[in-house]
């Protein structure tokens, strides 16, 4: 599912936005003036080194802060702070540990005035089920695993129906078992529900085998470097093959990227000998 | 000897009536603490350089003792039931407010960038995130203020004439009395050994419910 050429509207538009930051150092420029259309119903993932500044342009896209230069447009209007049709995920899952999963869940929905309690709660019970944890409404978060939680933290997002689901490396945190599942789990929902999404993550072979769409981001200051596209058929396993060779692509693409740009040490200042004999071959020896 | 003197004053109406008195005290003097504790508490968790200032004070303010306060309380309000609830109060308060303060403090600020992205106001980010947030330090500080509330009445009474736990320890003594002594001394023990277990004992049960071993 592409649509990118398709749709003539985008779904979200960035336009020269950019972000510097004010540190004890100095002026700390986080995201140098991005242009990017992006369209309904498109999955696109940004890859890129740590500190690139995809997390901040998600940030940026969500209204969480102002870019310093230029403009987002959602559906050609202007954003100024968090809305509904703007969810975010996050690495750590950010469920309250002092409500259930089913008040969890409900949390976003209170602000839609034209829900009664029991429909809100109806609607909760909806998308948790999409995720498959129905048995666990009244469960507290500590009694959920890593997995688990973020598929609560998926059902909340998804609950006031945004239009676009900006996750942030969701599953960093996570083991592989639990992250392959997820992926399964992940691409079915945005077939169902049709959501744009914008996944940020550091994983090659994630993004290859989520996105429509693949942004790398060049080392800081970041900027988008150069853009793939994945045109395998939905939906994809982490572990097919065609996926690793689209993942090989933008890793290829990737490595060219930081390796090139970082600091290589200076080798002749380095005497490795020298370290050995201050401190010994192994631990044995005799200090 | 004890329990025949504690029946005497169970049949004479003055234990009773003097364990009303004082914890009708303490509840009003409590709730006061909680308006003052709870006001200065979010102030000071909100702002950074208030905590570092006007929070180091209130943390010297703890270390002195309720009984300590009765000199002044009775200087400024003479013998009366201000002076009595000004004791209760400015013993407690500062345990209350540094709870608070500190609750809101350590609020894991990804529940505020979770919250803001589904669109709490304001206010409903205090009401609906920070306070829940931050309830475990919090009734840590409430049980302690409690306590030290529960000191301030005892030592305030035994200064003053009116009815209540500490007047009857007074006078305990005034008489010689020792059994009048220990008996009170064993109600003050076990009444705020009984609120601890009942009230806040459940209340810290129902947070390790929720929240997991985590509870601070």
């Amino acid at each position: 599912m592409t649509g990118a050429a398709a749709k003539i509207a985008a779904k979200v538009s960035l336009r020269g936005a950019s972000k510097r930051f004010e540190t004890k150092k100095g002026l700390l420029e986080a995201l140098l003036p991005t242009t990017l259309d992006i369209a309904d119903g498109e999955f696109l993932v940004f890859v890129g080194p740590s500190g690139c500044g995809k997390s901040t342009l998600l940030n940026l896209i969500a209204g969480l802060e102002e870019p310093s230069e230029g403009e987002i447009l959602v559906d050609g209007k202007h954003i100024t702070a968090p809305g509904y049709d703007r969810m975010m995920l996050f690495q750590e899952h950010a469920l309250f540990p002092w409500l259930n999963v089913l008040h969890n869940i409900e949390f976003g929905l209170k602000r839609k005035k034209n829900l009664n309690r029991a429909e809100r709660r109806e609607v909760a019970r909806y998308y948790l089920s999409l995720v498959r944890l129905e048995k666990f409404e009244n469960s507290y978060i500590h009694e959920l695993s890593g997995g688990m939680r973020q598929r609560v933290a998926l059902a909340r997002a998804l609950a006031p129906n945004p239009t676009i689901l900006l996750m942030d490396e969701p599953f960093g945190a996570l083991d592989a078992l639990t992250r392959d599942e997820l992926y399964g789990y992940l691409q079915e929902i945005w077939q169902k529900t049709k959501k744009t999404i914008i996944f940020v993550t550091h994983n090659v072979r994630e993004a290859a085998c989520l996105g429509d769409r693949v942004c790398v981001f060049s080392n800081r200051p970041g900027k988008i470097k150069s853009v793939f596209q994945i045109k395998l058929p939905r939906i994809r396993y982490i572990n097919d093959p065609a996926v690793s060779a689209e993942g090989a692509r933008v890793l290829t693409e990737l490595k060219t990227e930081v390796f090139e740009t970082q600091e290589k040490p200076n080798e002749k200042a380095v005497n490795h000998d020298r370290i050995l004999s201050l401190i010994g071959h192994t631990m044995g020896d005799g200090i | 000897m004890v329990f025949d003197r504690l029946n005497e004053l169970i049949a004479d109406h003055s234990l009773p009536v003097g364990i009303c008195c004082s914890l009708k005290r303490l509840c009003l003097g409590y709730a006061m603490t909680l308006a003052v504790g709870f006001t200065l508490g979010i102030l000071l968790g909100w702002s950074n350089w208030l905590r570092e200032s006007v929070g180091t004070l209130l943390m010297g303010f703890q270390s002195l003792p309720s009984v300590a306060w009765v000199p002044l309380a009775t200087i400024w309000f003479g013998l009366s039931e201000t002076a009595i609830y000004f004791v209760i109060v400015m013993s407690s308060v500062g345990a209350v407010a540094m709870s608070v303060s500190d609750g809101i403090h350590g609020v894991n600020p990804l529940y505020l960038r979770a919250a803001r992205t589904m669109g709490v106001t304001d206010v409903g980010m205090v009401t609906r995130v920070v306070l829940p947030a931050a309830f475990p330090s919090i009734i840590t500080g409430l049980k302690l203020g409690w306590t030290f509330g529960w000191h301030g009445v005892v030592a305030a009474e035994m200064m003053q004439a009116l009815p209540g736990l500490g007047f009857l320890l007074h006078m305990g003594r005034e008489l010689g009395d020792m059994s009048q002594v220990l008996g009170i001394m064993f109600v003050v023990i076990a009444i705020g050994f009984l609120v601890e277990r009942l009230f806040f004992g459940a209340v810290e049960r129902r947070i390790r419910e929720r929240w997991g071993l985590k509870t601070k």
